[in-house]
């Protein structure tokens, strides 16, 4: 097992703030960086094992205008920040399975430095 | 109008691997923070979490104190489970519970204990209607 530690943070301005670090275990882990050039497309394998299986979804870019994805043939989603899902339950939200993330930049002025992350538990 | 920061940090760090952190700063117009007690043996809480009339949530964290069988549904949708902390930063993020985010219905299964549960929505204080 390799335990992987998350943390989940926010501060609302003059109001309340909430942090919740844990420790999640997974026996294998996935990271894909790719770039996705204005106006353009790149399709990734995210990872081979079933959704039930994947502990931790996290996608980020340094460029969130005009970011959408579609998984695995999926409706597109928009990614207008970083996107972070603990646990199966909320891993699941992403669909039956997550083989691949198609990204698609409709900007046209920067490139998208995208990265994904995912934790899973790989024996069948 | 005024704005709301929520500052927000997310990381993840593999024992010996990589480690990915994000900060930023999403702006909302207006914040709600619900805590509700969802009892035990398959008991229920439904809260409203935003005005009927706007829909236009871009910040949403759910967390409680017992991770145990505990399930939610949006606006009366698929049973979705809560095992771990959530938090769902833009409303691309936001999506991922439905086209509108009105009413969350927990539903607590154990047997052991309650499960105490906040909630912090941000969003706009006006917002387009539904077409």
């Amino acid at each position: 097992m390799t335990n992987i530690l998350y943390s989940l943070g926010a501060e609302i301005e003059d109001g309340a703030s909430i942090l919740k670090t844990a420790t999640i275990s997974a026996t294998a882990y996935d990271l894909v960086s790719t770039t996705v050039a204005a106006e353009g497309t790149e399709t990734v394998d995210v990872q081979p094992g079933a959704i039930g299986d994947m502990v931790i979804f996290m996608m980020t870019s340094d460029n969130y205008t005009s970011i959408t994805y579609a998984i695995d043939g999926g409706p597109p989603m928009t990614l207008d920040g970083p996107l972070v899902l603990i646990g199966t339950g909320a891993t699941a939200l992403i669909g039956a399975t997550c083989a691949t993330c198609a990204i698609i930049n409709g900007g046209t002025v920067q490139d998208a430095n995208i990265q994904i992350f995912t934790a899973r538990i790989a024996e069948a | 109008m005024a704005n709301i920061d929520i500052d927000y940090t997310l990381s993840v760090r593999a024992e010996g691997g990589p480690y990915m952190q994000k900060t930023g700063t999403n702006e909302v117009q207006a914040m709600t923070v619900i805590k509700t007690t969802v009892p035990k043996n398959s008991g229920t809480s439904s809260v409203a979490i935003q005005p009927i009339t706007i829909n236009g949530a871009s910040f949403i964290t759910m967390y409680s104190d017992n991770y145990t069988s505990l399930t939610y549904t949006v606006d009366g949708g698929a049973s979705h489970v809560l095992n771990a902390p959530m938090m769902l930063i833009g409303s691309g993020a936001v999506a991922f519970l439905g086209a509108t985010q009105y009413v969350l219905l927990f539903t607590n299964a154990g047997a052991v204990s309650d499960a105490n549960v906040e909630i912090f929505i941000g969003r706009d204080e006006t917002s387009v209607p539904l077409g």
